[in-house]
């Protein structure tokens, strides 16, 4: 479930490009707790995650003045921290990622238009909680090659709203989609054999 | 049925194929209302597309639920606004 409400607070824009403390404090209060987690989820390291949170609202602070009203303060404050992520992440990596032509690779094929391979439903217990599909199911995503890997965590993840995703990443919500369908769609042929074995 | 036969009737067909491309736009409930229209109906009518649909929805609800993380310790806050203190008095 999602951790966040869905109403967006608003904060004082005004009072934060004069630079009041208690704004920024109120700033912090609210959004520390998601993006902490959004950022360990997307470092898998509390002490990475940190960091890169306090860099981001330090940055935030000292360019409040070049934040446009027309997007989200929020969606401002992720973008920041992203970028910082995204650094770290690669230098840490702990997988091999894959690349285009292996996800190529992992869509489904078609031919004259019908699905070259049967499919089955997934049994519904696929969902139950279990640690070793759950491990499973990390290890795929962390191996999608970076920019897809991210469409996820903001996406399917984080939830945020493809419109969201479109602002944060600089593409067009179409755009979005379609990384994002190649995603999943990695993902579910990554999965699949393993579901359909029953081993997991 | 012929195409132009389609077309006057206003009724549109989808492959397979289509319908895979129209996944995530069907999802996030932004496909207009003639290509719903025409990819319900071609759901409902196949079931090939109907096990991929359950196994796309169960991916996405699988990667949401791998990503479990921990609640954030409580002095979170107050670390990072210490932080924030500290640098931004440097700077002064
Ligand atoms: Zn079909």
């Amino acid at each position: 479930m999602p951790e966040f409400s869905d109403t967006q607070p608003t904060y004082d824009l005004e009072a934060l490009k004069h630079g009041d403390p208690a704004a920024f404090e109120a700033l912090v209060r609210a959004e520390s707790p998601r993006l902490f987690r959004f950022l360990l989820r997307f470092l898998e390291d509390e002490e990475d995650a940190r960091n890169v949170m306090q860099e981001a609202f330090l940055q935030a602070f000292q360019r409040i003045d070049t934040f446009q009203g027309d997007a989200r303060l929020t969606t401002w404050l992720y973008g920041i921290a992203l970028n910082q992520a995204r650094v770290l992440w690669r230098k840490n990596r702990r997988y091999e990622t894959m690349d285009e032509a292996d996800l190529d690779r992992l869509q489904p094929s078609f031919s004259r238009g019908m699905y070259a391979q049967r499919h089955r439903p997934w049994p519904p217990d696929v969902l139950a909680e279990r640690e070793d599909l759950r491990q499973l199911v990390r290890e795929a995503i962390d191996r999608l090659p970076d920019n897809y890997r991210e469409v996820i965590l903001l996406r399917d993840i984080e939830e945020f709203s493809t419109e969201e995703v479109a602002r944060l990443l600089g593409l067009s919500e179409g755009a979005v989609r379609v990384r994002l369908h190649r995603a999943r769609q990695a993902l579910r042929a990554l999965l699949s054999p393993h579901i359909e074995k029953g081993d997991v | 049925m012929k195409q132009w036969l389609q077309k006057w009737l206003g009724r549109k067909r989808l492959t397979c194929e289509e319908v895979n491309r129209f996944l995530a736009a069907y999802l996030d409930g932004a496909l207009d209302a003639r290509t719903q229209t025409a990819f319900e109906a071609h759901l409902q009518a196949c079931s090939d597309c109907q096990a991929y649909l359950d196994q796309y929805r169960k991916t996405v609800e699988l990667a949401r639920r791998a990503a479990k993380v921990p609640e954030p310790p409580p002095e979170l806050i107050e670390h990072t606004l210490a932080f924030l203190r500290a640098r931004l008095s440097q700077q002064k």
